[in-house]
This record gives structure tokens, sequence and C-alpha cells, in this order.
């Protein structure tokens, strides 16, 4: 079957053994970014019919206020296609005056209720209910001037109460950051060309388990990322409940008295949790 | 042998006894005697017995006499012989004793009456010559210096001056005899391929000479590419000897890599190990070994093929309109053709390189028998680790390596029948560990990887008359693929194979050649897997994509049954029509594969040849799988039409022109409305394309001092997997040219060259990206499908090899140097986390491969 496996895996060695190039890493904060979507509930039940994903961005200091828009997609044709949706009638959209299914908050959080979405515009899709979830797709795209970022998150949307013996997906608990060894809200100076670490405790109470697409039983992956807008990671992504990455005080603009750090909890199945921004001193 | 020239004088004597009585009578008859009886005639000797003196007997003189006196009876006997005057011993008594042995014709009175006669005798004993120096005989075997294989029918002269003094003939095992008269001479044989033989030898007389005479290969690395067999059943059909797949520069030696510098075959990517023949998907073409699939084609990397070349004999090349003896491809083929363990001694050969080392031993056994064996593991666990950096985000539990072996028995009694066996097999290992995620977080922690094989073959030939030849090999194999990619992804495949293939050919007559045989392959298949799966083209994170996981217990079966006819209406011309029927259980389907070549030699060295035909296969099992793909698929189907030119220029270059057409239907694709509808199939057959191009393979084989050929494919590759339009396909190379060439500089050493110069691969540009929260990985936003092209490859290789020749065994040294001005070239995108940025990612920069070879 699937005799060129191999190859892959070695590409994937090759990638990761020796090659080096000139990018900024992902934890370096340099322009406008989303860094996480936090959901609640990660199931959509016809119990719990409205959800709420509030979004955390990185704005740089001085940018005029963004504009937000969300979609909301009760099928997508996945990443093949960047997510576009399966139905385009289906998708709306918080910014079209005539639709009302989306709201906004001020702080760019949206509240919606996909099952009253899905009767509103796609009522036909109530005829694949039985067949279980939707995997749906909600796209945050933020713009400041003509710089664009989207990202989405996939929320399983039942039409249907779930079979029994189904669990629902809990997010990650940061149980606490520290930075330099101390509370991050409190941090050590950051030296120039020194490091501090910072360490990401998640509980490990809230890492569960799951049957995958095969049926096997697995447990989550719990993954932290790390960003900065001032020095930089030695690694922006570690995976564990308890992972520490070392924050470097290298490339430091002169001018900057400080860094703001953020930490972002990930089980991989879209449960999110986020921690910061925490001030960090930049010290001599 | 003494040779005595005697000379005896036979004197007119007085006879004593005869005049006394004569006295008498006149006293006897006062009135009227009788007229008195005188001796008419002397006796005269009949035969001269020569004089025997011992050998070694010193003559004073050339030539010795002895006087004898001699008592010729009157029957012509010597009754008494003594010495008058005589020559000392040993002459006298050899004069006495020959004497005693005269026969006269006896002494006559005048009345005719033979009366006893004395008489002297002087027999004459001369010093015999010296006798003739005794002939040499000279036994030899001319055989290959370092190989010591026989080098058979050669003509041998000997000479003295310029006077030929014996001539003969080598026989099959390289063996001659002459005799010769001792002396100086000169021994001469001219072997085609091999250095001449001129030697000086001295002969004492009756010497017997046993020597072997090792004569260096002259053209055995210079061989260009030969055409196939007499009966030729494609349009285009290449073989590249071993010798030739050691010595291509560029290739290290390795089995596949040398043919694919030939026209029709795609440049690979660096690392990738695919073949890509025509403008084919990698799938769709077949490597065989003696027309039985090999299982897995190249080790980690697609640095080396997991078939060695210790027993290599050839490479069979058909890009395409192979005959209906193969299926199951829609592309092209690759049969590697085995060469036998030597029956003539024991011989063996080691070879170490940067890659790997191997050794190989074989023999004859008798009674037709010959095994040999081989076996190579790699490198790449030592060498690696001293390339990754020390803070590299790896570490390795198990570091990259590989084997593989052969194994070979072989008997062949008489050249009617062969029966042989070949064990061979390879496997792969690696554990790695990612000690923090890299892109995507789903990649991280155990990298592990086993992938095996092993192939028990055997095959017997047998030619039944003149007219029935019939050829079966029967394979049982095993093939094991484990892999796990950090904690979510696995793939795991567990294969027994069993295969049979049996040939049957029936010559009616020189116009008429039946060709028909069975070609099947049952397997039985475990498979786990829980593995991204991804409804587009191009490459996404796998945690972005759907993981498809099953549990897979399955049999596959794919009888065939094949049948061409050849016909030879005139001389020179022949059409080979043929039908293939094959059925594959995956999708429960038969497909009839039609095939027509026709080959006309319009005049000697010029050939024109055409050929249409169906070529169908079933889709990738995994996309026909029940669980994973769609059981209702149709066959692949691939139409293919080429015509072609061969031309013998001149002595030693020749041309071909090939150009084809293939149309592509029912090809399975990913159906992306399975991405969100759990009752749409994953796979359709709605796949088309068009492939067509023009090949051009020019070659050139200079004596025995250059050989070399240039290669140049144009092609269009096309397809249109809906909803797409038509695109580009992946490996579309409109331009590809290959030119290499060895020159043999004589003392041993030869040095050559390969530059390629090949387009880019097309590729799909990324347009955007879109950040998945779940997961914290960058999506990227394609644009059109294959719509722009990397970079023109080009890159020069080049090999040095020098080899030292002993009288038992041959040492190389050899250089394979890629990429010798360390160009940079372009293989695909590095991209940023986010997509926004990007760097040409490089192929293979300059790798010079040092290697010892020892034969014996």
């Amino acid at each position: 079957m699937n005799r060129t496996l191999a190859v892959p895996l070695l590409a994937i060695l090759l990638a990761v053994a020796g090659c080096k190039n000139d990018f900024s890493p992902q934890s370096d904060l340099l322009d406008l970014r989303v860094l996480a979507l936090v959901a609640s509930p990660l199931d959509v039940t016809p119990s719990a019919g409205t959800v709420t994903i509030r979004p955390f961005s990185y704005v740089p200091p001085g940018s005029p206020t963004p504009l937000v828009e969300w979609t909301f997609c009760p099928l997508s044709v996945g990443a093949v296609t960047a997510y576009a949706c399966a139905i385009p009638a289906c998708e709306t959209s918080s910014l079209d005056p005539a639709e009302h299914w989306l709201r906004v908050g001020s702080d760019g959080t949206l509240t919606a209720s996909p099952a009253a979405i899905i009767d509103g515009k796609c009522p036909q899709l109530r005829l694949a209910a039985a067949q279980g979830a939707f995997q749906s797709v909600f796209r945050f795209r933020i713009t400041i001037g003509s710089e664009t970022r989207d990202a989405i998150l996939q929320l399983p949307v039942w039409l249907l109460p779930p079979p029994s013996g189904w669990e629902p997906n809990l997010p990650p608990v940061i149980l606490e950051v520290r930075i330099g060894g101390r509370p991050a809200a409190s941090p050590p100076p950051l030296p120039v060309n020194g490091a501090l670490p910072v360490e990401l405790i998640i509980d490990p109470a809230s890492v569960q388990t799951y049957v995958d697409a095969a049926g096997v039983a697995q447990t989550e992956t719990m993954t932290g990322y790390y960003y900065t807008d001032a020095g930089t990671f030695d690694k922006g992504v570690l995976t564990g409940t308890d992972t520490t990455s070392q924050l470097q005080g290298i490339g430091i603009p002169a001018t900057r008295t400080s860094a703001q750090v953020w930490v972002v909890a990930l089980d991989l199945r879209g449960g999110q949790a986020v921690a910061g921004p925490f001030t960090v001193p930049i010290g001599p | 042998m003494r040779r005595i020239r005697h000379a005896a004088r036979i004197l007119p004597l007085l006879l004593l006894l005869a005049s006394m009585p004569a006295v008498g009578q006149q006293q006897q008859a006062p009135a009227a005697p009788p007229p008195e009886p005188t001796l008419a005639a002397p006796p005269k000797l009949k035969e001269l017995v020569p004089a025997d003196v011992p050998r070694g007997t010193k003559f004073p003189s050339p030539e010795v006499v002895v006087v004898l006196s001699l008592e010729v009876t009157a029957d012509g006997k010597v009754d008494r012989a003594s010495i008058e005057t005589g020559a000392g011993e040993p002459f006298d008594s050899a004069a006495l004793s020959a004497a005693r042995r005269f026969d006269f014709e006896p002494g006559r009175l005048s009345t005719g009456e033979p009366v006893p006669v004395t008489v002297t005798f002087r027999l004459r004993i001369q010093e015999p010559a010296a006798p003739p120096p005794a002939p040499s005989r000279l036994t030899g075997y001319l055989l290959e210096r370092g190989s010591r294989l026989p080098i058979p029918n050669v003509p041998v002269t000997v000479r003295a001056g310029d006077r030929v003094v014996a001539t003969t003939s080598t026989d099959g095992s390289g063996r001659f005899q002459v005799e010769v008269p001792a002396g100086e001479f000169t021994l001469s044989a001219s072997p085609p391929d091999h250095q001449r033989l001129d030697l000086l030898v001295k002969t004492a007389p009756g010497e017997v000479r046993e020597e072997n005479y090792l004569l260096e290969s002259a053209g055995g690395a210079n061989e260009t590419v030969v055409s196939a067999s007499a009966i030729q059943r494609e349009v285009m059909k290449e073989v590249l000897t071993a010798q030739q797949v050691f010595n291509v520069p560029g290739s290290a030696g390795d089995t596949l890599k040398a043919v694919l510098n030939l026209p029709g075959a795609a440049r690979a990517p660096f690392g990738a190990g695919l073949l890509v023949l025509r403008g084919s998907a990698p799938g769709d073409s077949k490597v065989f070994l003696e027309s039985q699939q090999i299982p897995q084609l190249y080790h980690f990397g697609g640095i080396r093929s997991t078939y060695a070349p210790a027993f290599l004999s050839s490479v069979e090349f058909v890009p395409g309109n192979f005959s209906v003896d193969y299926g199951r491809a829609q592309g092209g083929i690759i049969d590697v053709r085995v060469r036998d363990p030597r029956q003539d001694g024991f011989h063996g050969q080691a070879d170490v390189n940067l890659y790997d080392v191997g050794v190989e031993m074989e023999g004859g056994l008798g009674g037709g028998w010959s095994l040999g064996g081989a076996f190579r593991r790699s490198w790449i666990d030592t060498v690696l680790p001293i390339f990754l950096p020390k803070d590299a985000n790896l570490s390795f539990s198990s570091a990259p390596r590989f084997y593989d072996f052969q194994f070979i028995a072989t008997w062949a009694p008489d050249a009617s029948q062969k029966l042989r066996i070949i064990f061979y097999g390879s496997m792969d290992r690696l554990v790695a560990l990612l000690s923090q995620p890299q892109r995507d977080p789903t990649i991280t922690g155990q990298l592990d990887a086993r992938v095996s094989f092993y192939n028990l073959q055997g095959e017997y030939m047998n030619v039944l008359s003149s007219r029935l030849r019939q050829d079966t090999s029967l394979v049982v194999g095993f093939q094991e693929i484990q892999t796990q990619i950090g904690p979510q992804y696995f793939f795991n495949l567990n294969l027994e194979r069993l295969s049979l293939r049996s040939t049957w050919t029936y010559g009616f007559s020189p116009q008429w050649e039946l060709r028909g045989g069975f070609d099947g392959e049952a397997a039985k298949a475990r498979i786990s897997v829980n593995v991204p799966s991804s409804t587009g083209p191009n490459p996404l994170p796998p945690s972005s994509l759907p993981q498809i996981g099953a549990q897979i217990t399955t049999w596959i079966y794919s009888p065939a049954f094949f049948a061409e006819l050849r016909w030879a209406p005139i001389p020179n011309f022949s059409i080979l029509p043929g039908i293939r029927a094959n059925w594959f259980s995956e999708i429960n389907q038969w497909a009839v594969d039609p095939r027509l070549l026709a080959r006309w030699e319009v005049v000697p060295g010029s050939v024109v040849k055409g050929a249409v035909g169906m070529y169908q296969q079933a889709p990738n099992p995994q996309k026909s799988n029940s669980v994973t793909g769609n059981p209702y698929l149709l066959p692949e189907q691939s139409l293919q039409a080429s015509v072609g030119l061969g031309q013998k220029i001149v002595e030693g270059v020749s041309l071909d022109l090939t150009g084809f057409y293939k149309w592509l239907s029912q090809q399975a694709i990913a159906n992306q409305t399975s991405a969100y509808s759990p009752t749409a199939p994953r796979y359709t057959s709605d796949g088309t394309g068009k492939i067509y191009g023009l090949e051009l393979l020019l070659k050139v084989a200079i004596g025995d001092s250059f050989s070399g050929w240039v290669a140049y494919s144009y092609q269009r590759s096309l397809r249109t997997d809906p909803p797409y339009g038509q695109v580009p396909f992946d490996f579309d190379q409109p331009s590809n040219l290959t030119v290499l060439g060895t020159y043999q500089l004589g003392r041993g050493w030869s040095a050559g060259g390969r530059f390629r110069l090949v387009s880019g691969n097309p590729y799909t540009p990324v347009v955007n990206s879109v950040f998945d929260s779940a997961t914290g990985v960058f999506v990227p936003v394609y644009g059109d499908n294959n719509a722009d092209r990397l970079a023109t490859f080009w890159a020069l290789d080049l090999r040095i090899d020098k080899v030292w020749t002993f009288k038992d065994w041959t040492l190389t040294l050899y250089l394979d140097c890629q990429n010798v001005t360390n160009r940079k070239n372009q293989e695909g995108w590095t991209y940023n986390y986010d997509y926004a940025d990007k760097t040409p990612t490089t192929g293979l920069p300059i790798l010079p491969i040092l290697g010892l070879k020892g034969e014996w």
C-alpha cells in the first residue's frame, strides 16, 4: 500500500536535522498576528446552543484600530481549499449588513448559535444531521491597513444530541506561568544577551483521552507556544504539561525597555488557553 | 635418431678356395679338360645392416672404416666374419655384429652355380649427425586479466622470425596447444576487446610448458549501449551491461540510477527515489527482477537501489509500449537481469565507498552447479552523525542504515535447461527522536521506520525442442513496512506474496512464432493505518488534514494471461500482435489490453518501428480499498502509441529517434466532496491526461577508447483532474538533456563525465496562509495548480577510475563526484512558518564518492 511513506519520513528527518534558514521564528512577534481563538464550549451540542470565541491577537504598538470580521461556514472542504465553504450560500459574515447571525463584541469576541444559522441558511443540512457532527469553520479575519490575517477554528456542531458515551472536549488549563523562576506577573529583568526561563505548567488533569479516526485510544498532546515581541525564544513550541523555553535577550533594540510575552496552550483538538501578555523588563 | 651412411665397397678379389680345385681338375683331365669354371659374379650385398655403436660413442673422425673378411655362403649368408683392419672398439664389434646380419646375392661361377666366396669388406661407420631438437609443446590459457574469464575462439599464431610455424585457436575455456620446434619464437593472439598478446618465448627441446596468459580487457568499460534481443518486442528498449552500470559517471555504480540517464526517464528530485518514465506517475512504472516485480526499489533517501549490482548482468529499460509479457503498469518498465555465479573456480569482490560496503563470493561446485552470495550494508549511520549539527533537534536511537543481500544457486547442466534459485532481500531501519515539534506539533517524539522485504525466486528454463521453449518462475515473498511518526501517525503493512509466471514460445516456422503464458499474483495483506488524508494535490500540514484509520486484512489476486504472435512475412519485417487479459480482484474488474508492434529493417542499419497498445493497472490499493478508498473504481488506462527510427550512421555511431503519445483515462483521483460528505467516495475514476514527446538517443563508441551517449527528451505531461482544469503533471519536464561519456586513458586509467540540463519541475505557488488556531499551524493557501516552474536544473558529474591489474585480481580505485561545480539546484521551496517568506530548497551539493573495489 503506502510504500512511499519512508520518503516523506526521510524528508522530515532532513528538514529537521540540519537545514537552517534565516527566517524569523514563529515565536517572534514582529507584525500583526493571531495567537489563539479560545472557544467555549468546544463542542456545540443542541443543549449548548451558543458558542463564544474570543480572539487573541498581537497588534503592533501604534497601529490603528483593526477591522475584525467573523465568518461561519457549517461545512468546509477543509485545508485543501484553505477551508473554503462547501456550500457558499451557507456561509455568513459578521460584516454582512443583511445578516444577523454573528454577534461580535467590542473585544472581537464572537457569539453565535451554529444550529440556528444552519436552520436559517442551510436547512438542507438537517438531512445529514444523523451522520454526526459537522466540522464547522469559524474564520476570524483581522485587518490593519493593507495587512490582513486569517485564522480559523473548526468546531464540531451537533444538530442532534451526541451518542451516549460521548465525552466533550475540554480545553487545557494553565496552572501557572513562571518567568525566571518567579510568577509571570513579577518577572526578573531579561538581561541583554542573557536568557530567562519561561515555564508553562498545564494542569495534567485537563489532559483527556479520546478515540481517534482509526479507533485507537489517544492521549491529548499538550502543546505550548511561546511568543514575545522582543528577544526570542530558543524553542517556540514544546509538548508536555510542564515545559520551559528560554527567552533570550538578543536582537533587542536599545530603545526597548520591556518585552511582552504570551504563552498559548493547545490540546491540538481545538482546546486553547492563553496566558499573557506578561511584561518582562529588559535589564542591563 | 641415428642416421648411418654406409658405403661399402665390394672388391673383386681372388678367391683362393675356388682357385685350388681348379688346379686339381687340371691334373685329372689332361686330354680334354673341360673349361675351368670361373667366378663370374662376386657376392652382392642385398642390404646393408648399419653398424650400431653405443649412443654417445666418440668418433675419432667423422668416418671410421673397419675392414672385414667375410665368408659368404652359397646361399648368401655370412658364415664367418673377422677383422682385417680394425678401428678399435666399439667400432669393430659393431662392424662384426652388423656384418653377420648381411644378406648377399651369392657369388656365382661362370656356370651359374652359387658358390661360397670370401670377400674383403670395408665397412664405413659414420658419426651420426646431431639428432634434431625434440619439439616443444606449449599449452596455455588466454584469460582476461583480473577477472580470469576465459577468452575463447581466439586464433593463436607462433612465428619464428617471419615464418609461421604453428597456428591454433583457443577453445571455450580459453585453452590452446601447439607443438613447435624448440627455440625462440613469438606467440601472438589478438582477441577482440582485449590487449594483444605478442610474447617472445624460448623453449628447450622437448619442453612441455603450460602457462596462463592474462590479457587486459580493453573494451569492457567501453561497451556502448547495446540493442536488445534478436526479436525486439518494443519500439524503444535499451540495455545497459553491468560494467556500464558500474562506470556511468554520477550514478555511483547503482543498479537503477544508470538507466535513468536514458531518454524517457525524468530526473527525480534528490532524495525522492522515484521512477518517472515518459511522464507517468511514479507508481505507474514497475521494476522487475527477471520478470518478477521487485517490491521496493530504493533504500531510504533514494540513493541506492535495493538490488546490489554484484550479480547484475544487465538492465533493460523500456519507457513505454512494452510487450504483453508485462502488465499492471501504465507507464514503463525496467527489468533487471541476473547473472549466474561463475562456474570456473571461486571468485569474489569487495567494494567499499562512502555509502556502503559490500562483499560477494561465487564459484562452481561441479555438475553444472554454481553458487554465489552478496551482502551490502550502508555507512550512513556512521557518517550522518558527523554532519549533524550539535544543536540539531534530532537524535538517533538507531541511525538510518540499510542492508541488502542476494544468494544465487544455478544448475545448468547443458545449454538446454537451467534451474536458478535467487534469494534476495533488503532492510532499512531508523529510529529517531524529535526533541521538540518542528513545523507541525503532531510531528514530534519518536520517528520509527522499518522497511524490509525478502523474496525467494525460483526459475526453470527448458528448451524442449528446436521449436518449443518454456520459462517459468515462482516467487514467494514477504514484505514488511512499520512506520510510526510521532504519537499519532502510523502505517504498518505485512504482505505475503506469491507470484507465478510461465512463458511458452513455439516457432512454427521462421515466419511464425507464438508466445503465450500466465502471469499471476496473489497476496495477503495485513494493514493498520492512521495517516492524514488529503484530497488535494499539494502538501499540507498533517495536523490540518482528516485522518484515515483502518485495520485491514485482505487478499489480492491478479491472474493474467498473455499471448503474442510474431509474423515475419518478409525478411527484416515483422509484426507482433498481442493481447493480455488481467484480473484485478481489488476492483473486481477484468482489463483486456491489445497491443501491436511492427518493425522493419528497411536496409541494413536502418530500422523503422511503431507500436500501439492499451496498458491498464489497478488503482493504488489505498484508493481501491473499501475502507480507505473506493472499490468501485475502474482500471487506470493508458493508450500508448509510438513510432521510432533507428539509424546506424557510421561504425560505432547510431541514432534512435522515438515519438510517442499517451492518452490517460480512468485515473483514480481524490474526490474533494468526500471532505465534507461522508457518503461521497473518497476517489473517483474521473482523471484524464495526455503525454506526448520525442526522444533522441545518439550512441557513440570510438574503438575501445571512448563510449557514451547523448539522450534528449522533449515531453509534455498534462493532467485533468476535476475540479481542476488541465495542468502540468508534477514531473512535467519538457526538456531533458543528458550527455555522458567515458574515455580510456590507458594504463588502467579512465575518466568520464555526465552533464544534465533539465527543465525545472512545476510547482504550485503559495499565495497566502490561514492560521489554524487549534494546532498553531499555518495552512498554506495555494494558487493555480502547478502554475509555476522551478529553475532549470543542470549539473556536471565526473568520474575517474584507476584499475590495477594483478595476476589473479584487480583493484579499482574510483572517484565519482556528483555536482562538481557545487551548483545549488532548486528542488523546491522552503517557507517560513506563515508562508510569507520563502527560500529555494536546494538539492545535492558537491558529493565526492571515493571507493575501492577489488575483484578476484
